[in-house]
């Protein structure tokens, strides 16, 4: 399937590693030029030029998302090297504060919600005119099951994930009459470093156990998702929210379906 | 191509959104087993598709409604094609009028066709995919099985009802490697909505007023729906199971 992204501009925040980096690969591999927004210099860097070595177009841009300045900054370096902004992944997020809540942290807090929920709404707020004057855009979040079920110990992380939900439905409802979509992934359980390098294989077990297939998804299942999301066959789409979690969310009642 | 060697089933595959959906298998490498309930219809839209140069797709006549049709065809199916990878449950009907103004006939009907008769179809086809260790099965659901549907009481009910089979189903079968999900269509442009309009001034009411609710100010297009269900069809889904896409311009 030709997926119509040949000669696209995507963003990809949080693009250095993990989800980001496979959705850089398959956007890149559907033949759009990737712009890897991340804190991640050198990672960012690399994932660049494995792109490129595959024959893709990539860039390593240095953004802390919850930066202003450095956002409309870099947005703007990524329309003048390729002339536009044609799609947005909203993928960078800090995951890293797990406290039941009588012992959560009040700065952990603020700098969570301030770089997955504020930083998002800088770089949507950057890249929305630049799609309005195209009368195209995609723009993909990031949201994630824990968001729509509550995670035990991530107060900020699952608040912020599903304030992405209302911040992307938005969106979608004002991006609409420009032929901007703006659509939501809730990933479950993914086989990233996250996952991989930080979990003990007992609990990695006992998460596998509670999806349907038993196992964690790949990245590529996510970036394989958002692909479609980006496409020209997905022009009709928008405002959904797509889990991609192995039929994890099955066992349980979840909100807006 | 996404669906090499794959072979698929498509009920209600005639026309409208069942019609393009078959066209977009094929399109994408699969052979088809088109199943309509009007054979004639049936035969047309195969050899139509068949001349556009892809894999065979093959016509089948058979009522979903009547579970030994639906065994018999595809037993049918399987002498055809050997196995069968993706059944696409596509097949139904509704007329819009006030639940008020249905006769039991009527829902009874609904229900037949738009919730009992892809059970039949899923009923039939399962244990071949959970012998494989390989399914994907796709539900045409509708947004009116999520949101209250004005003048389509009987018809939300049978897709709601859809919904939760297709949720339930993955759960039991994700196991065997089989997939189960639903694409939800807001108002398709189909040769059965043109003629609901034609013929009725209520639904061309109703169906202009939810026009007008949604953000991108127009119905969809069959192969907008048939997009969706490639997703779902082909190995780019192969993570995603027990889900709803709606595809319905942010109606949702």
């Amino acid at each position: 399937m030709d997926f119509g992204l040949k000669g696209k501009t995507a963003i990809v925040t949080g693009g250095a590693r993990g989800i980001g980096r496979a959705d850089c690969h398959v956007l890149s591999r559907e033949g759009a030029k990737v712009a890897i927004f991340d804190i991640l210099q050198e990672e960012a860097e690399k994932t660049a030029q494995a792109i490129r070595e595959e024959g893709g177009e990539a860039r390593a841009f240095y953004v802390d998302i919850s930066d202003r300045e450095l956002v409309n900054r870099q947005v703007g370096q990524v329309a003048e090297m390729y002339g536009s902004v044609d799609i947005l992944i909203n993928n960078a997020a800090i995951c890293d504060t797990i406290a039941s809540i009588t012992k959560f942290d009040d700065e952990q807090w603020k700098r969570d919600l301030e770089v997955n929920l504020t930083g998002m709404y800088y770089i949507t707020k950057a890249v929305f005119p630049i799609m309005r004057r195209n009368r195209w855009g995609r723009i993909v979040s990031m949201s994630s099951i824990v968001g729509l079920l509550g995670g035990y110990g991530q107060a900020s992380y699952t608040t912020s994930k599903i304030g992405v939900v209302g911040f992307a439905r938005t969106i979608a409802l004002e991006g609409a009459r420009y032929n901007i979509t703006s659509n939501i992934i809730a990933p479950g359980i993914i086989g990233s470093e996250i996952f991989l390098n930080s979990i003990s294989d007992p609990v990695k077990d006992e998460v596998r156990a509670r999806t349907a297939f038993g196992r964690e998804g790949e990245t590529w299942d996510i970036a394989n998702a958002v692909a479609f999301l980006c496409s020209e066959q997905a022009k009709y789409i928008t405002g959904v929210i797509l889990p991609v979690t192995g039929g994890l969310d099955l066992f349980t009642i979840l909100p807006h379906q | 191509m996404l669906l090499e060697n794959k072979t698929a089933a498509v009920t209600g595959g005639g026309r409208g959104i069942g019609e393009a959906v078959v066209e977009r298998l094929a399109g994408n490498g699969a052979r088809v087993a088109l199943l309509d309930k009007n054979g004639e219809r049936a035969r047309e839209a195969a050899s139509r598709i068949s001349g556009l140069g892809g894999p065979e797709v093959v016509p089948f006549e058979v009522d979903i409604t009547s579970y030994d049709q639906v065994k018999e065809v595809f037993g049918r199916v399987l002498d055809r094609f050997g196995r069968l990878d993706i059944l696409v449950n596509n097949a139904g009907w509704d007329i819009m009028e006030l639940f008020i103004d249905n006769r039991p006939e009527f829902w009874t009907k609904i229900l037949d066709l738009n919730l009992k008769g892809h059970m039949n179809c899923c009923h039939v086809v399962l244990p071949g995919m959970i012998r494989a260790g390989y399914g994907k099965i796709v539900n045409i659901s509708s947004e009116a099985g999520r949101t209250a549907a004005y003048g389509e009481t009987a018809y939300a009910a049978a897709k709601g009802g859809l919904i939760s089979f297709t949720r339930s189903l993955a759960q039991e079968v994700s196991r065997y490697g089989v997939c189960v999900n639903s694409v939800a269509p807001g108002p398709t442009e189909t040769p059965m909505l043109k003629k609901g309009i034609q013929l009725s001034e209520f639904a061309a009411r109703v169906l202009e007023e939810r026009k007008a609710l949604i953000p991108m100010k127009r119905f969809a297009q069959p192969g907008e729906i048939a997009d969706a269900v490639l997703f779902f069809a082909s190995p780019l889904s192969d993570y995603v199971t027990g889900q709803v896409l709606g595809v319905s311009g942010g109606l949702c």
